[in-house]
């Protein structure tokens, strides 16, 4: 083989070799980045989780909602107390946009009473903080609500509006 | 002779910037896979370890717990209380910190420990207004009678880093803000000066606890409740102390409020409350709606204060009404 | 082919093997305790559910769920009637698109059973009845 043909061969050859490595490249790439992806969607999915949880245990945990029978609590929410939060919340946003800032909307519904009723003790839905009809998805929990002039428990849910 | 020295080179410099370009991209992975595995000086860790604990604080407000934070090595947490925004913040070893809202925290201004100790106490007055988060590291040498029952998790040593006295005063019922004076002459058995002294007095109805906490340099600050009286234990300073406090009194302001509206709804509500017992719901806004006692320096906040509001609620519950808290 | 590039080939693609077994390594052991914190912390939701079903009061009836499954089990009263308040609650508590499975059990026994059996759940602390019952509710995951 002449060494003009040597050289082109060569050429060739180590264009071949690079070309091939490429495609070896891109191909491990894109494995690795659709991984990666798969990855950061669960982390994505955990870390929202752990932040509604956090929200949902410090709602049901606060003085201001959890109800109560001469002093002592149990796993509840005090429906007269949720009534009557609006008032308060229009007084002192700074602190609970502080609190719960990070989510768009948070209120109960009754799903037995009215969602137009805003009249305590047939109220259909009592609102927390935000708005409910913001952009966001929906993160649910049923909840226990007591009225305590009735002493009765209802089904309610609490729903947070945030990213999902 | 020379196209073939120049096809020659070419493929020398094929050659050459083949090898270049896999080594890059191979170093470039190794780089990017060691950088994803690493610190950055602590950061990271840090970054981390502070959205847990504000997410483990979080928890602690609801809960009460006592419990030993084992950093598995020598961690430093910094609390600044802001008196202005009225607000905490926590730092982690100096690199990452976060707000602390809604949560309230007596601690010192610096923690610093592989174990850090943590436990919770509810502040009653007399309903729950919020749950007192406590960190300490060090060992407090706590001198009190037995008549004082604080919790086993306060485990004062037989020798401490820092010295308190709890002294009983029963004419702190009689006097005010302003006529007490933080004079003493309590030494500790090595004839030492105490860091603190605690004057209490309790209250006949329910054994809580109000009083005056004397910080080092005979400064004075006003307590209510035993939780807040634990509070003082952890609190280094005057002005941390009453900066927290502060935070807490807000707290009582908001809760109060809330119950101050849920009466109002339960007097249109309550149909199966006797209607001659009306009057009892009546009382018990008064008691609690009472702006003089709340609207005042919270210096003034008394046992009869909270007894009425206490004995209003009991009334209404023993007449079968459905009570305030 | 030089021998230098062949060589070359061969350590890039031991390398690019190694840190491919090296990723998926640590993903898997990585994997393992997220899933684990994810079902202590969302267990939260389930716990709330179960203790509102079990506590809340009948229309028109004095009773809460929990005092009519605990006749259930006790004198097989109105089991039937339970189970489909049972299931009128549920409807209440959970939208369509989120599965459960809630089972009513009497010592051992499976006594009512209602919803879909799930793969995997996040399980609520068993709601104790106090004759030898218990309540348990999964949320299918």
């Amino acid at each position: 083989m002449s060494i003009n043909h040597r050289g082109q061969l060569e050429i060739g050859i180590t264009t071949m070799v690079l070309i091939v490595f490429i495609v070896l490249l891109l191909l491990s790439l894109i494995l690795y980045f659709k991984f990666t992806y798969l990855e950061l969607e669960e982390d994505r999915t955990t870390l929202l989780d752990q932040k509604y949880n956090s929200i949902l245990s410090v709602i049901i945990g606060l003085p201001e909602f959890r109800c109560s029978r001469g002093g002592i609590e149990s796993e509840c929410l005090d429906a007269a107390k949720l009534s009557a939060f609006s008032g308060v919340y229009a007084s002192n946003k700074e602190h609970y946009g502080n609190i719960f800032g990070t989510v768009n909307g948070i209120w109960v519904d009754v799903p037995v009473n009215d969602v137009n009723n805003l009249n305590y003790p047939d109220q259909g839905r009592f609102s927390v903080y935000g708005k409910a009809d913001l952009k966001g998805g929906i993160y649910s929990v049923p909840v226990s609500l007591y009225y305590p002039e009735s002493k009765k428990y209802k089904i309610g849910i609490l729903k947070i509006r945030g990213e999902l | 002779m020379v196209s073939r020295l120049n096809k020659k080179g070419i493929a020398i410099t094929f050659d050459w910037m083949f090898s270049i370009v896999a080594g890059v991209l191979i170093f470039s992975f190794l780089i990017y896979f060691a950088v994803q595995n690493t610190d950055l000086f602590g950061k990271v860790t840090a970054r981390i370890v502070s959205e847990e604990l504000d997410i483990l604080f979080s928890g602690y407000e609801t809960a009460q717990v006592s419990t030993v934070l084992d950093f598995g090595r020598e961690a430093t947490l910094d609390f600044r209380c802001d008196e202005i925004n009225k607000r905490q913040k926590f730092m982690i070893n100096d690199r990452e910190g976060k707000n602390l809202w809604g949560k309230i925290i007596f601690a010192p201004k610096n923690v610093k420990s592989d174990k850090i100790n943590v436990a919770t106490a509810s502040w009653n007055a007399p309903f729950r207004v919020a749950n007192f988060v406590y960190l300490w590291d060090k060992r407090y040498l706590l001198d009190y009678d037995s008549d004082l029952e604080l919790p086993e998790w306060v485990n004062p040593s037989a020798s401490g880093d820092i010295n308190i006295k709890f002294a009983r005063d029963s004419s702190l019922a009689l006097s005010s803000s302003s006529s007490f004076d933080c004079s003493y002459n309590f030494r500790t058995s090595n004839n030492e000066e105490y860091d603190k002294v605690i004057y209490y007095d309790k209250n006949p109805s329910d054994d809580d606890v109000r009083g005056y906490v004397c910080f080092k340099g005979k400064e004075k600050s006003f307590f209510y409740g035993e939780a807040m009286m634990i509070g003082a234990i952890f609190s280094e300073s005057k002005i941390e102390f009453d900066c927290v406090k502060d935070i807490a009194v807000d707290r009582l302001k908001i809760v109060n409020d809330i119950y101050t509206k849920k009466v109002s709804n339960l007097i249109i509500s309550d149909r199966s409350c006797n209607p001659n017992f009306g009057a009892s719901y009546n009382n018990a806004v008064h008691e609690i709606d009472n702006n003089g006692m709340l609207e005042k320096d919270f210096d003034s906040f008394d046992f009869g204060y909270v007894n009425r509001i206490r004995s209003a609620n009991q009334n209404l519950i023993s007449t079968g009404c459905a009570g305030v808290y | 082919m030089k021998r230098g590039q062949a060589e070359i080939i061969g350590l890039v693609i031991v390398v690019l093997l190694l840190v491919f077994a090296l990723i998926f390594f640590v993903k898997i052991k990585g994997f393992e305790d997220d899933n684990e914190s994810r079902l202590i912390r969302s267990n939260l939701r389930a716990n709330s559910a179960l203790n509102a079903l079990m506590k809340v009061h009948i229309e028109n009836d004095k009773k809460q769920m929990k005092d009519l499954v605990d006749d259930c089990i006790t004198a097989s009263k109105d089991c039937d009637s339970v189970e489909r308040k049972l299931r009128e609650a549920l409807l209440y508590a959970f939208e369509d698109n989120i599965n459960y499975n809630l089972t009513v059990y009497r010592g051992d026994v499976a006594d009512i059973s209602l919803g879909r059996t799930c793969k995997s759940s996040i399980n609520a602390s068993p709601f104790i009845i106090r004759s030898n019952g218990k309540v348990e509710l999964k949320i299918c995951t």
